[in-house]
């Protein structure tokens, strides 16, 4: 995301007739992007839904937790579908997370890029996993809670071909014996882009719909979603950066 | 007539066909992999194609729905109808009774929903604390998922008296199966095109095992199938309904926060058997506080050599099922009490277990 487009992004939303979190955030019209005031969950959590809204597409609604707020957030259907995550087309996807509005978000992706899914519930491990043999199910897509305990319980299906681990959080552990890939979403966010294990740390890839910045070790990230778009959102994700590349801690 | 049992190979010729000539990317969006509750023994694992035919029932109904239903294929289900692009708009959210009561706060008052779809005893929990206001918001309410008995329909008609309610009467395999009509009692159901039924074996009032037939473009075709509901028939000006008495008669009661099942009531007479010599589990469900709780009630024939008796025995016995039997696949009926859904465990030594029908029955719902 280059500068001219932040410029004509913080323009639009200025100047928005939908909306109005940010005119009341910015105060004066900006000059600068790089002189923004950095947007926060607490200034989410205290602004309307509606103030925050600058798109009537539909979408899902959900409640948000961060470590410090509670909100609700709209996520349309089309910020979904334009999202960016390493499940392959043609493939039958099982998607078991802790969390239902991110296994919901997933799920729907899944359909708008070739692959079906099949929603497990992961308060019911035992008829997901039963299921998901029918279904053959060859991708997982899950979290780093219910990984591990998939792992712990031998759970995992047999068909099972790669594992694409969607979480706030990372380490660099391993899933044993099977291709892993790892992608960072909040769900206020959507995705902010895949991560690599290096030896020197985990490596947050580039993202084509994400302006990322590390700053006061916090990484901040501004992404163009239609509902609502977040500049310079200061997320609660400890980073650095070495060489143009950023690290999360 | 055909049983839950039957349709499995079916499903699984379908998911057969589907691994033979896989979909390309444009026709995976046809797919759906569901399954059912289990109520009858294992999930059976269901592939349709094309979309539900209940789903149209729930889209143009509000701007703002609130679904409460639990089940996770049938969410992504929902979510893909007002996905399409040519549904009438309206966002759309999840939730369960496991909300807090914080969000559940912020619900009404901040995104301020105008449609709800929801299992009838559900809609009631979760709506409980609702103040007038938020509940005058709401013009629409779509029920199904649960059986509805009279007093929670009237007490959903109070609650939401600005709302148009609609219930309709649909099942994961078949896909709907009746709609109601201003004439219909609230156990009364117009069976939609393509469906025709039958009784099987009535008694004298007529009750019966209900058998759907029904075309099923895009599923499997429906022959005499017993879809686990007892019924008889009614008239109206000519147009045959579906009157509708719920799950009795068959080994599981199937509640929106709960199954119980009776296979867990032997499980749980057999780890006490040094007590149990014979029971039976009888359930009625009270509007209490606006909400529906469950009253489950077991009478115990106690074995002639326990080493407790009398009213010690019962309270015993009342603890110790609670904390051993379960009512859904990670909460025992302990959990249930504490969480308000269940009223404490009665439990009655008699000396002959009374029978109220013809079939002895160990698991009855006694207010259907």
């Amino acid at each position: 995301m280059d500068t001219q487009i932040l410029n004509q992004l913080i323009e639009q939303l200025y100047t928005s007739e939908e909306g109005g979190l940010y005119r009341t955030f910015w105060g004066k019209r900006p000059e600068d992007f790089s002189t923004l005031p950095l947007l926060t969950p607490d200034i989410l959590a205290s602004t309307s839904l509606y103030d925050r809204t600058y798109s009537r597409d539909q979408g899902l609604v959900r409640s948000v937790a961060t470590r410090g707020s509670e909100f609700l957030v709209k996520r349309s259907f089309v910020d979904i579908a334009h999202e960016h995550l390493p499940v392959p087309s043609g493939s039958r996807a099982l998607v078991l997370t802790t969390n239902p509005d991110d296994a919901l978000e997933y799920a729907l992706w899944c359909y708008e890029h070739g692959s079906i899914p099949y929603y497990g519930d992961v308060g019911n491990v035992e008829v997901a996993v039963f299921c998901a043999e029918h279904f053959r199910t060859n991708v997982l897509i899950t979290d780093n809670v219910t990984i591990a305990s998939l792992i712990t319980d031998a759970r995992i299906p047999s068909m099972i071909e790669l594992v694409v681990i969607i979480d706030r959080v990372h380490s660099s552990d391993q899933t044993p014996l099977l291709a892993t890939e790892r992608v960072l979403y909040l769900p206020e966010t959507g995705c902010l882009g895949r991560i690599e294990s290096t030896t020197d740390g985990l490596v947050l890839l580039e993202d084509g719909r994400v302006f990322a910045e590390v700053l006061d070790d916090t990484l901040v990230v501004t992404k163009a979603n239609a509902t609502t778009p977040l500049i310079r959102y200061k997320t609660e994700i400890a980073a650095r950066v070495e060489r143009d590349t950023i690290y999360l801690v | 007539m055909e049983k839950k049992d039957d349709l499995r190979p079916r499903f699984l010729t379908l998911l057969e066909d589907m691994f033979a000539h896989p979909p390309n990317a444009r026709e995976v969006k046809q797919y759906r992999f569901m399954h059912t509750s289990g109520t009858t023994g294992i999930p059976l694992p269901v592939v349709c194609t094309g979309r539900r035919d209940c789903n149209p029932a729930f889209l143009g109904r509000g701007t703002r729905t609130l679904m409460l239903f639990g089940s996770k294929p049938l969410r992504l289900d929902f979510a893909r109808t007002f996905a399409d692009p040519d549904t009438p708009k309206s966002d759309i959210m999840f939730c369960s009774l496991t909300t807090s009561a914080q969000e559940n706060e912020r619900i009404w008052r901040e995104w301020r929903p105008d449609a709800i779809a929801s299992p009838p005893s559900v809609l009631l929990r979760f709506t409980r604390a609702w103040p007038e206001n938020a509940r005058a918001q709401v013009t629409s309410v779509i029920l199904a998922g649960e059986f509805v008995s009279k007093v929670v329909s009237d007490i959903i008609h109070e609650r939401f008296q600005h709302a148009r309610i609609e219930n309709y009467y649909p099942a994961t395999e078949t896909g709907l199966i009746g709609t109601q009509c201003s004439l219909c009692a609230w156990n009364e159901f117009h069976p939609v095109d393509g469906v025709t039924f039958s009784i099987h074996e009535p008694d004298a009032d007529g009750r019966g095992d209900l058998l759907l037939s029904k075309e099923n473009p895009g599923g499997i075709a429906f022959t005499d199938y017993r879809v686990g509901d007892v019924a008889s028939e009614s008239n109206h000006n000519g147009h045959r309904v579906i009157v509708l008495y719920g799950r009795r008669g068959f080994d599981y009661i199937k509640l929106a926060e709960a199954l119980l099942v009776r296979e867990e009531f032997d499980r749980v007479a057999m780890e006490l058997e040094r007590y149990i010599d014979d029971y039976r589990a009888e359930l009625t469900t009270r509007i209490e506080d606006g909400v529906p709780k469950h009253h489950l009630t077991l009478q115990v024939i106690a074995t002639p050599d326990a080493t407790r008796t009398g009213q010690a025995l019962a309270d015993h016995l009342a603890a110790e099922v609670s904390s051993r039997l379960f009512v859904t696949p990670h909460s025992t009926l302990k959990d249930a009490v504490e969480n308000e859904i269940f009223a404490p465990l009665t439990v009655l030594l008699v000396d002959t277990i009374t029978h109220t029908t013809a079939k002895p029955q160990r698991l009855i719902r006694v207010d259907a």
